[in-house]
């Protein structure tokens, strides 16, 4: 407003100055030549003041000409009519140089703007590359707002959970949650449409609320709020804006990524930590106990013959570095399984042949034990982690020899269902209290003629690892017996490979 | 007759002195050594005929070892490993080890894998007639009977029959098997070796869910034993 009016005051004082030069001169000097001094004035004030007081100045040029260039001098009146015409054209002429003259001002003007924009723009995406977090993002987006549209921007972002979390760079929000916490709709809305939203500030007197989606390379990561006072709200402002918001969705891409290989690297070194120390562990276990098993034997085959009792404790020594060693298998393996990252081997077993290993794997356990295979001639193969399920079995069997006594009969049975297999080992024995069904596959649960030699792991580490497959696990009374006990796993399972047929010739 | 020299490479001393023990009460002549430098100089020393292997060692792996030994010589290999070390295992074999045994391992059954082994070792190669169980293979005729009653074999049947028998007391890897008896572009469908294992359990074992003869080695192959 100021601005203007320093214009016209400048026009009118540009007028006076002219014609007080035109009166200096002689008076031989055409009238028609003092004209092209006004309109020269007319062009200086519309480069420096614009349109409208060039146009002024234009006006009040041909008035002052008229007046006191044009005889008779110091009146309106007009002696010779060819003057009317000088004071069109010059009225004209004026006026177009004004709009001409202001036109290349106004586009100079606007150049310069936008390539301030871009400097700033560049310069702002030279700092968010820097960037190595979100907040910091969020700081310099608020500072750029501020200093460049004097208004508040507020960063709405999407985490890894896909919830919606403000960041915002003043003490003020943009936008505030609703009663329950969620984020606000007008985000909400923005976030599914993926459009740019204009309309009042309902928060700020005279503001313009700008909402823009962050919309990164691989997906929308958030949205942009800004609220800029009326004033500064023009064409660019959005366009800048729109770019801001480009800018900090690719940046805050790069930082969700960064953060995503660094989680990854950490949950590797994790890993690696973790599996070193198991097989630190597992080596210092067992290298003792291979060693006591070792001597225990080789004292047993000299005693053996010459003191019986001898022999015997030996025997015993040897039975329990067996057991002890039993366990920190158990206890390595739930190790491994429980922090989730044993890889399956998986590939198509045959059912009999892993129950035979198994059986084989317990040879010593189930001595002088009645012990049956029931399994179906025409088994599947299914597919599965040998080592892990042989593993399952065994401590199937184990548990079913630890928990009746030698007289009871095992029996191992299979069925196939049709998106599954199951293995059965029901047993004789006493048979489980119904209150442990459920819980007889956690750990450190244990039977109630559990012996003290158990922790009660097996089970657990056969839950995990069926599991891990897919697979339940399942414990019931045995369907076949009076007392007794079933314990069944169910893997599951799809079509197996065809078997190109032989050609027998013989 | 001498003693038969014996490497026993283990880095752990207490198992090494156990092993060497064991081995020595057995008539052998054990040389124990801590490291890789240590088995190579013994070997350069002694003309040991059989190999203990720990796979785990200070300034390398058995593996190593194995592919160096197997460069020149054909003496019988037995790793001794932890347990979950599969991979370790069918590396080991697949690179020449001749067999595996996993600690904790008893007296017995070290001395009976060594025994196998260097019998094995010190046998003229293949045989005409073989017999095992009930079961006789006559491999001029292709001719396999059990308890004197004629069994069909299919050729692939018979051909793994074969291979598995001329391996017999090693470990043979899933691998080896596919590979000797349904070439190069099947070692990775083991499924074939399931079904057809099955089988000759079925025709040849008394009891096939608890076979004598053809043993499985979970994770890592199958053994035939006489």
């Amino acid at each position: 407003m100021n601005q203007k009016a320093t214009g016209y005051a400048a026009g009118a004082l540009l007028v006076v100055l002219v014609t007080a030069l035109a009166r200096s001169l002689p008076p031989t000097i055409e009238p028609t030549n003092l004209a092209m001094l006004y309109l020269l004035s007319v062009v200086g004030v519309a480069i420096r003041f614009g349109r409208g007081p060039a146009a002024c100045c234009a006006l009040l040029g041909v008035l002052a000409f008229d007046y006191f260039c044009v005889p008779p001098h110091l009146s309106f009146a007009v002696s010779d009519i060819q003057y009317l015409f000088t004071f069109a054209v010059m009225l004209l002429v004026g006026i177009l140089l004004a709009h001409l003259t202001a036109g290349l001002r106004q586009q100079a003007d606007m150049r310069a703007q936008r390539e301030h924009a871009s400097h700033r723009l560049y310069e702002l995406a030279q700092s968010l590359a820097g960037c190595v977090e979100p907040e910091k993002v969020c700081a310099l987006l608020g500072a750029f707002v501020k200093s460049d549209f004097a208004g508040h921007a507020e960063l709405w972002w999407e985490d890894s959970t896909h919830a919606l979390g403000r960041m915002t760079s003043d003490e003020l929000p943009v936008l505030f949650r609703d009663a329950q916490g969620h984020p606000p709709l007008l985000i909400v809305a923005v976030m599914e449409s993926g459009q740019i939203r204009v309309q009042e500030d309902p928060a700020r007197e005279r503001h313009r609320l700008l909402l823009c989606p962050l919309d990164a390379p691989m997906r929308r990561r958030g949205v942009l709020a800004v609220t800029v006072p009326e004033a500064r709200f023009e064409d660019l402002a959005v366009q800048q804006i729109g770019s801001l918001a480009l800018l900090a969705a690719t940046t805050l891409e790069r930082l969700h990524y960064v953060d995503v290989a660094q989680g990854a690297m950490l949950d590797m070194e994790r890993e690696r930590l973790r599996s070193t120390i198991l097989s630190a562990l597992s080596h210092d276990l067992r290298t003792p106990l291979t060693v006591i098993v070792g001597r225990a034997d080789t004292l047993i085959d000299e005693a053996r013959g010459s003191s019986e009792r001898i022999a015997g404790l030996a025997e015993d020594i040897r039975r329990q570095a067996i057991a002890m060693s039993r366990l920190t298998d158990n206890l390595l393996d739930l190790a491994r399984l429980q922090s989730g990252q044993v890889r399956l081997r998986m590939e198509w077993q045959s059912v009999e042949e892993i129950v035979g290993a198994a059986v084989a794997q317990l040879q010593d356990r189930l001595h002088g034990r009645v012990l049956r295979i029931d399994l179906p001639a025409d088994l599947p193969l299914v597919e599965f982690d040998a080592v892990l399920i042989e593993r399952v079995l065994c401590n199937l069997l184990d548990n079913a020899v630890r928990h009746t006594p030698a007289s009871a009969a095992i029996r191992i049975t299979a069925g196939v269902e049709p998106a599954g297999l199951w293995i059965g080992v029901d047993d004789e024995g006493p048979g489980l209290p119904e209150a442990l069904w459920a819980d007889v596959f956690e750990p450190f649960v244990r039977g109630p003629a559990a012996r003290a030699d158990g922790l009660g792991l097996g089970l657990s580490i056969c839950r995990l690892i069926v599991e891990a497959h897919g697979g339940t696990v399942q414990a019931a009374p045995a369907s076949t017996t009076a007392t007794g006990t079933s314990l069944r796993i169910r893997l599951p399972r799809r079509e197996p490979p065809v078997i190109e047929p032989e050609r027998d010739a013989s | 007759m001498n003693p038969i020299p014996v490497l026993v490479l283990e880095d752990e001393p207490q198992i090494r002195g156990m092993l060497c023990q064991c081995l020595a009460g057995e008539g052998l002549l054990p040389h124990g050594a801590g490291s890789l430098v240590e088995a190579r100089e013994t070997l350069r020393a002694a003309a040991c005929q059989l190999a203990l292997i720990d796979l785990g060692l200070p300034d390398g792996s058995g593996q190593t070892f194995i592919r160096e030994l197997r460069a020149w010589s054909t003496m019988p290999v037995l790793v001794l490993s932890a347990r979950n070390q599969e991979r370790d295992k069918i590396e080991a074999l697949d690179t020449g080890a001749d067999d595996y045994l996993t600690k904790p391992f008893q007296r017995g059954e070290l001395l009976a894998r060594v025994r196998a082994l260097l019998r094995r070792a010190g046998s003229s190669g293949a045989q005409p007639v073989v017999e095992f169980g009930d079961v006789s293979v006559d491999f001029a005729s292709r001719r396999v009977q059990r308890q004197g009653i004629d069994v069909h074999l299919t050729p692939i049947e018979f051909q793994l029959l074969a291979v598995m028998i001329a391996g017999q007391g090693k470990v043979l890897t899933h691998r080896h098997l596919l590979r000797e008896v349904w070439g190069g572009a099947f070692v990775d469908s083991p499924h074939y070796l399931r079904i057809y294992v099955g089988h000759l359990r079925h025709k040849l074992e008394s009891d096939p869910a608890r076979p004598r003869h053809f043993i499985t080695e979970t994770g890592t192959g199958y053994r035939f034993v006489i």
